[in-house]
């Protein structure tokens, strides 16, 4: 058993495929995230977040973070504009572990900036980006494997038992924190007569805060029914999630399902990156077998149909 | 069965195979709700802190139920030299501007919705005497800073306290100062106040009302007042910073 785990570990790399996937939605997450607040940019890390200092400078994060702190005015911006850089090149997967790495970085050098702004998708981004820079992240759909299939590998410098050892473990603490995400607060859930009544969902939708589309959808969100769904289904996908994931029929039930709640949340709670985030890593989650099958059918429907490639092509 | 030869290989699994599984079970037993093992591995979880912090509620136990929001006001120096002052500003409702009938909210739509809470808790934090001292303020004279600060300490000796909350009570009055002068750019401040807001939503079994009713149903808002700070601007950079953010957001 133990020479069969040490050829788990060392022999090959899994979830190359989800993990290309998980690469390009939290790159892409990053990248539209800080293009999306740009206007904003001052008052949320910048300048304008000043006020802070003395919060700020009594938390325990470590000084190098301290980049977005210490520049301003143009300075400030050109740092924010390479994050979004790095967070494409993270996305698209060009030097993906060196991109990956100065995602991170950037990323979180600007998040230490406003104690005020961080939410529970920017504590999972920060952890599973730095999981990201053990894995290989970038063995498909990248930049880096269309350029390594025209020159050819080059000879890596560690064995393969080294970063494949380093990229299943770190592919395994991903899959334990995402699992935990949902257990954890399941957990939670469950003590609360709230939840247990069916009614919990209905509450943060009355809020301002958390429901920027209230006054259009009211009568969605005074139907008991409709609540009452919502409530149970979350109690039940995030509790009996690790269990769901072992076959691979529920599997599949169950990542569907916690997609739909993570979109359902986004969109009607005001809290799309949060569900982008969760979403992202749920993907490593799909087989590498399934990720193949799904581009291969991709791949046949173009080639079915010319005109659907032409206007790719346009 | 096979039994591997030890090697560098063998070596360097086993090591990070372990460092792996402390993670594991560190980041288990820090995620679950406290719980006598979770409490009794406690002092070796503290590494988690702040990067691997666990704290998955996911609006649970008890999800957000009312509306939390932050308002200040400024005390000022009249024409015709009396001190007047202003009318209140919900910063909270300029901020809301970000997330309303938006699909991508802006990240700076829940800055003072997320100092709502330390705020609150830090005032709450101080003895009575102390909560007295900091109320009993004169917006024609308010305390400077450090004339607050020994107060507070004269009031309970207790310097962990009052540091914690003069650092998030100066903050506020800071945000306080920039938002009010992005209100009224031409008026020369002797004092600002903040006030946080709570109003519970509408109650499940009032759902079916008309807005009037729905509206009738929620609880009473529930104020607490801060006393007057000196007024305390942030740099020109960082008052033309809230400015802007005023004007395109108010």
């Amino acid at each position: 058993m133990i020479a069969r785990a040490l050829d788990w570990l060392t022999l090959g790399k899994h979830s190359t495929y989800g993990l290309a996937v998980t690469r390009m939605i939290l790159g892409f997450i990053v990248a539209s995230q800080l293009a999306v607040n740009w206007s904003d940019r001052s008052y949320t890390w910048g300048d304008g977040a000043g006020w802070t200092e003395t919060v700020r400078n009594s938390k325990s994060w470590p000084a190098f973070l301290g980049l977005f702190k210490q520049v301003s005015g143009p300075a400030f911006d050109v740092a924010y504009l390479v994050t979004i850089v790095f967070g494409i090149l993270m996305m698209i997967g060009l030097y993906t572990r060196a991109s990956t790495f100065m995602t991170l970085f950037l990323w979180m050098s600007l998040y230490v900036a406003n104690p005020f702004v961080g939410s529970g998708g920017d504590a999972v981004l920060r952890m599973v980006m730095l999981y990201m820079c053990f894995v290989d992240a970038g063995q498909h759909w990248s930049v880096d494997s269309r350029l390594r299939g025209r020159r050819g590998a080059i000879k890596p410098l560690m064995p393969v038992w080294f970063s494949a050892t380093l990229h299943n473990l770190a592919t395994i603490l991903i899959i334990h924190q995402v699992v935990m995400v949902y257990v954890a607060s399941a957990f939670w859930k469950v003590q609360s007569p709230v939840w247990k009544g069916g009614t919990a969902v209905y509450y943060p939708l009355q809020t301002l805060a958390y429901s920027p589309w209230h006054d259009w959808l009211h009568p969605v969100y005074a139907t008991g029914p409709i609540i009452a769904g919502a409530t149970y289904t979350a109690i039940v996908v995030q509790l009996f999630f690790p269990v769901l994931l072992i076959y691979r029929p529920t599997r599949v039930v169950a990542l569907i399902m916690i997609t739909g709640m993570h979109l359902g949340i986004g969109i009607f709670m005001g809290i799309l990156y949060f569900s982008l985030v969760m979403i992202a890593v749920d993907m490593i989650l799909v087989s590498d077998k399934s990720w193949i099958r799904a581009f291969e059918w991709v791949n046949s429907r173009r080639k079915a149909n010319p005109v659907d490639e032409e206007s790719l092509r346009i | 069965m096979r039994v591997p030869k030890v090697s560098l290989r063998l070596l360097f699994v086993g090591a990070a195979s372990l460092v792996a599984l402390v993670q594991l079970a560190a980041v288990t037993l820090a995620a679950l709700p406290p719980n006598r093992y979770s409490e009794a591995v406690d002092p070796h979880t503290t590494y988690l802190n702040p990067y691997f912090t666990q704290n998955w509620r996911l609006f649970a136990p008890n999800p957000v139920a009312e509306d939390r929001s932050v308002l200040f006001q400024g005390s000022y120096v009249a024409a015709d030299g009396t001190t007047k002052q202003t009318t209140w500003l919900n910063w909270t409702d300029v901020e809301l501007d970000l997330i309303h009938h938006r699909l991508v909210g802006g990240r700076a739509g829940y800055v003072t919705n997320k100092l709502y809470s330390p705020l609150g808790v830090r005032l709450n934090s101080l003895r009575p005497a102390q909560r007295g001292v900091s109320l009993a303020t004169d917006d024609t004279k308010p305390p400077s800073w450090l004339q607050l600060q020994k107060k507070l300490l004269k009031a309970n000796d207790t310097p962990g306290l009052v540091t914690l909350y003069l650092r998030y009570e100066r903050a506020t009055a800071r945000l306080a100062t920039d938002a009010l002068e992005a209100r009224w750019p031409n008026r020369h401040f002797t004092a600002v106040r903040y006030e946080l807001l709570r109003q519970g939503v509408v109650p499940y079994a009032s759902r079916h009302g008309s807005a009037k009713e729905r509206a009738a149903s929620r609880p009473a808002p529930r104020r607490v007042l801060s006393g007057w700070r000196l007024p305390t601007p942030g740099d020109a950079d960082e008052r033309r910073a809230i400015a802007d953010f005023y004007r395109r957001h108010r």
